[in-house]
C-alpha cells in the first residue's frame, strides 16, 4: 500500500517535468486537490493557467500538435466561435490523437520519450537564428545541390 | 447478509466545528437505502467520506471489515459509484467530460492513462449516445447545465462498473422530464437487485417502499434515525425529525407526500 501510494506520487511528480498541459502547454504542477489522509487519493496534476486538473502530454506532443493545428487551420469544432479557446481545444484533440499513437508505436513510456527526438525546425514553422558558420555551410550544401542536379540534366 | 460498510463513531471535525458526529451505520449488500436530511445536515459529507472521496477524523469505517486506511482507497473509490453534483461541481469546473468521466475508471480525480483501453472509450462514446450527449465529449463540464452533468457522474459511476451506486440528490434541479428519466434510471438500479443503493434527497416524493428498503435520518450531523423504510418514513416519526406536525401519505404511484398539518 505505502509502495502503491508513493509510485503514483513519484509518477506524477515525474510526469510533471516531461509533460505540459494539451490545451495550452504551460507547465503542470502537482497539486492536493482534495483533504485526504491518503496523498494517493489527494494528489493530481494541476494546470495553474487553465486551472484545471490535468493530465497533460508530452512536450514535443504538444509541440507538434500546435504546429499542425496552425499549418492546417484544423478544426475539430465548427459549431465554435473562431477564439483562442477553440484553438486551445484543437490542439488538446490532436494532442489526444498524438498522443495515442505514440504510445501505440511504443515510442513513449511512463518516463516520456522512448526514443531520442529531433524536431524539424523548419518544418515547424519556428523562426530559428542561423549563425554565420552554419549559414556558410547552408550555402555549401545549396551549392553541392545545385550542381547535383546541373549533373543529372 | 454481510455488511459491506460499516461506520463506527464515525465523525469529521473542521476546525471546532464537527461536519459529522459519532455516526454509527451498517449496508448490508444489495440494500436499498433512502438518507434524508435537511440542508446542512451533513449527508453530502457522510457520502464523500463513504466513497473514498474524503477523509475521517473521529470512529472507524471499513469495507467488507477491513479498515479503509488499510486499503487501496482508489479501489474503495472505484466499487463506490459516487454520482455527486454538489461534490464534484466543488472539484470540476473546465476538466472535459472525457478526462473526467475516463478518470473513475482509476478513481482518481484526474484522468490516469495507465488503466484505460480503447474498450472503455468506446463504452463511453456508447454511453453518451445513449442519453443524447455524444457531441458534449470534448466540452468543459462548467458548459454542462445542471441534467447533462448530472448524467455524466452517472456515466463516470458506471463505466468502473461499481458495486454501490451514491445518489446524492440526482433530482436536484432536473426539469420535469429530466426528473422523469432520472426517476426511471433509479427505479432500473433498485429492480435490478444487483448494485447496494444510497440515495439521498430532500424530497419524499423521490421515495417509495417498492424501491428501497431502509432510511437513515441525519440531524445536524448526526444520525436521527435509522431502520426500515416505513418503520421511519411515518408522520409520527417525521414529525419529530422536522420538529413540526406532519402528514405523510402514499400516492397511487406508491411514491409518498407529505403535507404540513396546519
Amino acid at each position: 500500500m505505502a509502495n502503491e501510494k508513493s509510485l503514483r506520487v513519484e509518477r506524477l511528480k515525474q510526469r510533471a517535468k516531461y509533460c505540459c498541459c494539451r490545451y495550452c502547454g504551460s507547465e503542470l504542477h502537482v497539486r492536493q486537490i482534495v483533504f485526504h489522509t491518503q496523498a494517493m487519493a489527494r494528489i493530481e496534476l494541476y494546470c495553474d493557467q487553465c486551472q484545471k486538473i490535468e493530465y497533460g502530454v508530452e512536450k514535443e506532443a504538444y509541440a507538434s500538435a500546435k504546429a499542425f493545428v496552425e499549418a492546417n487551420q484544423f478544426n475539430h469544432f465548427p459549431d465554435m466561435e473562431d477564439n483562442e479557446q477553440r484553438l486551445q481545444m484543437n490542439v488538446a484533440k490532436v494532442c489526444n490523437i498524438t498522443s495515442w499513437q505514440l504510445r501505440y508505436l511504443g515510442l513513449t513510456n511512463e518516463t516520456g520519450m522512448a526514443v531520442p527526438v529531433h524536431i524539424n525546425e523548419y518544418a515547424m514553422e519556428q523562426c530559428t537564428t542561423v549563425e554565420e558558420d552554419r549559414l556558410e555551410q547552408l550555402l555549401e550544401e545549396a551549392d553541392q545541390w545545385m550542381q547535383s542536379l546541373q549533373q543529372e540534366d | 447478509m454481510d455488511a459491506i460498510i460499516t461506520a463506527r463513531g464515525l465523525g469529521c471535525q473542521s476546525g471546532d466545528r464537527f461536519l459529522l458526529k459519532n455516526v454509527n451505520w451498517e449496508i448490508e449488500e444489495k440494500s436499498r437505502w433512502i438518507i434524508l436530511g435537511m440542508n446542512g445536515s451533513g449527508k453530502t459529507t457522510l457520502l464523500s467520506m463513504l466513497s473514498g472521496y474524503q477523509d475521517y477524523t473521529h470512529g472507524e469505517l471499513t469495507w467488507r471489515g477491513v479498515d479503509y486506511r488499510k486499503q487501496d482507497i482508489l479501489e474503495i473509490r472505484r466499487k463506490m459509484g459516487f454520482i455527486s453534483n454538489s461534490y464534484f461541481d466543488r472539484i470540476y469546473q473546465n476538466e472535459s467530460v472525457m478526462d473526467l468521466a475516463l478518470a473513475g475508471l482509476s478513481g482518481t480525480l484526474g484522468l490516469e492513462e495507465t488503466c484505460i483501453t480503447s474498450a472503455h472509450v468506446r463504452k463511453l462514446k456508447r454511453l453518451l449516445e445513449r442519453v443524447g450527449l455524444q457531441d458534449r465529449l470534448d466540452a468543459s463540464y462548467s458548459w454542462l447545465s445542471k441534467g447533462e452533468r448530472q448524467n455524466i457522474l452517472i456515466l463516470r459511476a458506471l463505466l468502473a462498473q461499481p458495486e454501490v451506486m451514491v445518489l446524492d440528490e440526482p433530482m436536484t434541479g432536473l426539469d420535469v422530464v429530466m426528473k422523469h428519466k432520472m426517476k426511471r434510471f433509479v427505479k432500473g438500479i433498485a429492480d435490478e437487485r444487483r448494485h447496494t443503493m444510497l440515495y439521498v434527497t430532500h424530497h419524499f416524493e423521490e421515495i417509495s417502499p417498492d424501491l428501497f428498503d431502509h432510511c437513515l435520518l441525519m440531524r445536524h450531523g448526526q444520525v436521527y434515525r435509522s431502520g426500515g423504510v416505513e418503520d421511519v418514513i411515518n408522520s409520527e416519526v417525521i414529525s419529530g425529525f422536522l420538529q413540526k406536525p406532519v402528514k405523510i401519505d402514499r400516492m397511487k404511484d406508491g411514491y409518498y407526500h407529505l403535507s404540513f398539518k396546519s
